[in-house]
Order: structure tokens, then sequence, then C-alpha cells
């Protein structure tokens, strides 16, 4: 026996990965009811979209692509979702080439779902953010149409009524970035200088340095990786008065939960593994 | 065999190529990291150029040539030749060529980042003066009271952790340093705990693509 759980302490860990593989591939199919009950983070997110007033247009910087794709895309989802539902008129740019690629998917099957209109109701100005942030941000916060010049179908930011207003950043009802890291420079350009609020929607590896921004209230919330992506979809379900559990983000709760699971069991049998095989060294 | 599928199926491939990694390294996962890799630099360079360079740049430069628009036209031409000073550094006679953009890149970059922390940190560092004793309603809220009397011991401690002009042999300043550095394992804990769990979404993501693609 002793000798068993000291064979723990070696395990081969391709014995782990392919545990963990199983278990995701298992989740894909099992429909567990995991209600999850939106953190403070979340439900600020949500808010700064319900206290809109509709009269000013939302930028949205979506840099999401196949490496983010787990976490953001869910949180992308639900926030065009919640703006749509809100009749809320949104501009999108991203500060990744990669970034209108796999967000014009999505809108093109969101307008279809919301029976909303390019043009009308939202605008896609692509790859306009690029690096250094600070310059690209900056510029697009002082003259927003020299900025982005033109949008997908090559007519500029004048063409369209509801954004001849706009120019600079206070012209905007409010900032989201759903980016691997938050756009600090938002925090200069458009809530300092601008009193625009701003959230944000990030990886949940970045989180943890956008906390002192979100408690010292600079920035109006934050969706937080797959956990954050999860907890909007289902505040948007519920609005929407659809059953949760169905939706990719909330689904991810699911695989996400089983491989925590996993890996604390993992991490209580490799130190009992290595407990027992200290203890047979004479 | 339609479109949509050939591709996921293609895609799903490549998933399990790199995966395979996780059992062994093999001829599979080095193919597929080099198609990765190609394909994002092939990818990356033409959006760059029709998604930036042709509309911000070029695009400009040949309206100001049709309009005779000399300021137009010299920014488009001084923004190229200040590009093409990049490349000076390949080569030893011309490496003070990259030194001036590099110059001009610090310089801008420095002033930007002395305005960015100040507009950025400002708020961050007032909202951290907070009271221990917190009156709501008029009367005490202990709950609010206890969450403000932990951050104020976390962010004093950490502080005296990395006083290092203080002599930590003395009893206060080498107590408060351990318990700083407690707080310190705390975040990193979180950190790492965020860490696995982005991971964790990416690794979920993609075998849900490739269980869609071939069994759904």
């Amino acid at each position: 026996m002793l000798d068993r759980l000291a064979r723990l302490d070696r395990l081969d860990p391709r014995w782990l990965y392919g545990a963990l593989i199983g278990l995701i591939v298992i989740s894909a199919y099992a429909r567990v009811p995991l209600k999850v009950e939106p953190s403070k983070e979340t439900r600020a997110f949500y808010d700064a979209i319900e206290k809109l007033d509709g009269t000013k247009p939302v930028l949205v910087m979506s840099d999401w692509d196949m490496g983010t794709v787990g976490e953001l895309r869910a949180q992308f989802i639900a926030t065009v979702r919640h703006l749509f539902l809100r009749n809320i008129k949104f501009v999108l740019v991203s500060g990744n080439v990669l970034g209108p690629r796999f967000y014009l998917e999505q809108m093109d099957l969101l307008s279809k779902e919301y029976g909303k209109q390019y043009g009308k109701d939202w605008v896609s100005f692509g790859f306009r953010l690029p690096d250094p942030k600070p310059i690209s941000v900056e510029s697009l916060a002082r003259n927003f149409p020299l900025h982005v010049k033109t949008d997908r179908y090559d007519r500029p930011a004048s063409a369209y009524a509801w954004l001849k207003k706009v120019k600079t950043a206070e012209d905007w009802g409010l900032v989201i970035s759903v980016v691997y890291a938050e756009i600090r420079e938002f925090l200069t350009y458009f809530v300092e200088a601008g009193r625009t609020p701003y959230a944000v929607g990030c990886a949940a590896i970045s989180s943890t340095f956008s906390y002192p921004f979100f408690t010292a209230g600079t920035m109006s919330g934050i969706l937080i990786g797959a956990r954050g992506g999860g907890e909007y979809e289902q505040m948007i379900a519920r609005r929407e008065g659809r059953r949760s559990g169905e939706t990719f983000g909330e689904r991810l709760l699911i695989g996400q939960t089983a491989g925590h699971l996993l890996l604390i069991v993992g991490i209580i049998l490799g130190n009992v593994g290595g407990y027992f095989a200290k203890r047979k060294k004479p | 065999m339609n479109g949509a599928f050939f591709g996921s199926l293609v895609g799903s491939l490549c998933v399990i190529m790199i995966l395979s990694l996780l059992w062994r390294e093999n001829k599979a996962y080095r193919f597929g990291e080099h198609l990765l890799l190609g394909l994002s630099v092939g990818y990356a360079t033409v959006a760059i150029w029709f998604e930036y360079l042709k509309p911000k740049w070029l695009m400009p430069l040949m309206d100001g040539i049709a309009a005779r628009d000399f300021s137009a036209i010299a920014i488009g031409i001084v923004v190229f030749m200040l590009g093409l000073c990049w490349y000076g550094g390949y080569f030893k006679k011309t490496e003070w060529l990259m030194r001036l953009v590099v110059g001009i890149v610090i310089g801008a970059g420095a002033g930007q980042v002395i305005r960015l922390q100040f507009t950025q940190q400002m708020p961050v560092l007032t909202s951290s003066f907070r009271s221990p004793i917190m009156v709501q309603n008029g009367g005490v809220s202990w709950w609010e009271s206890l969450n403000n009397i932990v951050f104020l011991t976390a962010l004093i401690s950490v502080l005296f952790f990395f006083f290092f002009t203080i002599d930590h042999r003395h009893a206060f300043p080498r107590v408060a340093a351990r318990v700083g550095r407690f707080w310190l394992m705390v975040g990193f804990g979180a950190f790492f705990g965020n860490t696995l769990m982005t991971r964790l979404s990416a690794l979920i993501e993609r075998v849900w693509y490739v269980v869609d693609s071939l069994f759904r």
C-alpha cells in the first residue's frame, strides 16, 4: 500500500493529460445545470451598459483570435447581445490584424439573429489600433474620423449619420475592450481626458493587473476570462427569458469546473505520493 | 465532402498535431508548428499592408500627389524614409540610421509613459487611502471596516517588504516584512490560478472544436 502511494509521486504526467482531455470531452456532452451567481465585476460591466441612454455610440475594441477564443468569444458575444438588446449603436475596431476576421464572423450571425443592420446599428473599421498602442489610442481619442479613415466597405465615418458628431473621446457613451489584457491607454485618453467610462473584458491571466483600476473606479467593470463570459451570458439569457446553460460560455464553465476538480485531485494525490515517498527513504 | 467540413477536418488535424507534443516530441508536431508560424506571418504581412499601410500611408501619399498637396507628399516621404532607417541596423556603416529612429521612439515612448503612469496610477494611489473605520448610514459598517483593515495591513506590510534601507533585524520591520511576504504569496497564488484558468479555457475550446468537427 505504502509503495503504491509512493508511486503517485512518480506518476507519468501523460496520465494526467489523458484524464484532463477525457474529462473535457465528457463535458462537451454533459448537460449539468450549473447556476453561477454573477460576480461583482461582471455585474458592474452589465450595469455600465445598462446606464447608457443611447444618445452616444459605444466604441468596442475586439482583439480576440484563435489563441484567446476560449475566453474572449463568450465575452464578445454577450457584449454585442446586450448592446443589440438595448438598441445602442456601436463601432468596432481592433488592435490585432486577425481580430476583424474573427469578430465579423460572429457579427454576421448575431446581426441576423437580432435583425440588426450594418451601418444602421453597427460599423466595423477593422484593424485601426496597431502598436505602439499609446499613440494609436491617443490619435483615436483626438480625432476619430481622421484616425480610422474608412470602414470595411471603404466608407468614411461621416457616411453614417449617427457617427457625424463623433470626433473626440467625449463623444462616446462607453468604451469597451475585449482584449487579452486591458488597454490602459483608454484610462488616460478616454476616462481621464474625456470622462468616458471604460469597461474591460480580458483573459483571466491578465485580470490580476486590472483589479486595482476596478477598485479605484477608473474601470467601470471587468469580465474575467471564461468565468466572466459565462456569467455575463447567463445574465443576458435571463434578461431575454432564454433557458440558461446552452451557450458556449456557460458550457465552458462546466469544462472549467471539471478541469479544476481534476487538478485539485492531482495536487492532493501528488502531495500524498510525495509524503509517502519521503517516508520510504531511509 | 463540403468546404466547411473539409476546413474543420484540416483544423482538427492541426490541433491534434500540436497537442501530440503532450505525448512526446515528434515530426507531426514540428510540421504543425512550422505550418502555424508560416501561416501567421503570411496572414499578418498581408493584413498589415491592406488594413494599415495602404490606407494610412500609401493612399494619402497618392492622393497628395494627385492633388499636388506638397505637405501630404512631404509627410509621406519623410515617414517612408524614417521607416527605412530601421533596416540600417543590418549593416555596420548604416547602423547610425537605426539609432536615429530608436532615439525618436525611446524619447516619445518615455514622454508617453510618464504621462500615462501619472493619469493611470494616481487614482489607484488615492483610492488606497482608506479609513479603517467605515461609517455608513450613521453607524459603523463592520464588514467594510474589516475589509479596509485587511487591505491596509496588506498594503503597509508589502511596502515594508520592499524597504531594503530599513534594517530587518529589528522586530517590527522583520515581522511586517514577513506578513508582507505572506500577502505577496497570496497575490502570486491568485495570479497562478488565473493563469491556469486561461490555459484551461484555451485547451477546452480546442478539444471541443476537434470533438465537434469529427464526431458531431
